[in-house]
């Protein structure tokens, strides 16, 4: 399984809720919604920061068959709680075959309540049907093969 | 590198490089945690920056080192990346297939002003799976053809 190319060139990564959106609070935070289309698969990557003794939070995946969520559609069986003491932990909703032929669109949905918490989330598509993937706009992205030392 | 019919969490190794306390608001240097390449080809670094104050200099670079403890860590050649006080929350990759020491940290210079960052590892090209996650990365959960239905 020695990979021969870059993670890069084949996995898509977006942001789904960004350090400013995710600052500690004790709302609810909806991730952007993103569109699954050429991509089999997505892994959800939820970064906590400070969780306050008492918060109740839990994360879950939704779909949608538009953009704006108009109706979302909760994900069977995504939801994961996440206990106050989980502070600057990850945790990772992966899912094979999204069913985007009737919901291309999905979120990152992190509910929380009574105390604060902080967090975090990016989007990896996988699985693509054409390569090489492409990256969004404000994802930077600079690729490297057989590293050497020297000057940065 | 196509349809694989496997979960990624089985095959890639993720890793909390800078965790959120870690990255919080400062104007100071913060290294990132060590990983060990052995058993993986390539680590891909996620590199997310949040608010950054005008007049910040900030940058991230790969080192590396042939000890765990990073004695004397040498610069990975052309990994630098300038990140501009305009950059707020946008994201940073640097993806290095086959870097030549086995042990990788990620560097974050902060200068001037305040910034806020937060970064993770994803290490692929398994040579043995599936992988274990590390730890701090606590809730993994797969699914496949998904269904709606209860959360």
């Amino acid at each position: 399984m020695a990979a021969a190319e870059h993670i890069t060139s084949s996995h898509k990564f977006s942001i789904g809720i960004s350090i400013t959106d995710g600052a500690a609070a004790s709302t609810d935070v909806e991730g952007a919604a993103i569109d699954t289309e050429n991509f089999q698969s997505i892994a959800m990557h939820v970064l906590f920061g400070e969780i306050v003794s008492g918060a109740a939070v839990y994360i879950k995946a939704q779909q949608s068959a538009d953009e704006a969520f108009s109706s979302p559609i909760d994900i069977t069986g995504t939801k994961q709680v996440v206990a106050d003491t989980k502070s600057n932990e990850a945790f990772i909703i992966d899912i094979i075959r999204t069913n985007h032929e009737t919901y291309p669109w999905v979120r990152v949905h992190v509910d929380r309540a009574t105390q604060n918490a902080t967090c975090c989330c990016y989007y990896e598509l996988y699985d693509a049907r054409v390569l090489p993937a492409t990256q969004p706009a404000t994802i930077n992205v600079e690729q490297f093969k057989d590293g050497s030392s020297g000057t940065a | 590198m196509g349809w694989t019919n496997e979960h990624l969490t089985k095959r890639v190794k993720f890793t909390n490089a800078i965790t959120i306390a870690e990255g919080a608001t400062a104007s100071t240097d913060v290294e990132g945690a060590v990983i060990d390449m052995q058993g993986f080809t390539g680590v891909c670094v996620l590199f997310m920056v949040g608010p950054i104050t005008s007049g910040a200099v900030t940058h991230i670079n790969l080192v590396q080192s042939d000890v765990v403890g990073m004695t004397n860590p040498d610069d990975l050649a052309g990994t630098k990346q300038t990140i501009a006080d305009t950059n707020d929350n946008t994201t940073f990759i640097i993806d290095a297939l086959r870097p030549q020491k086995r042990f990788i940290q990620l560097h974050c210079d902060r200068a001037t002003q305040a910034a806020t960052v937060v970064a993770e590892y994803i290490q692929y090209g398994a040579t043995n799976l599936p992988v274990t996650q590390s730890t701090g990365v606590t809730g993994v959960e797969v699914f496949k053809d998904v269904v709606a239905g209860t959360k």
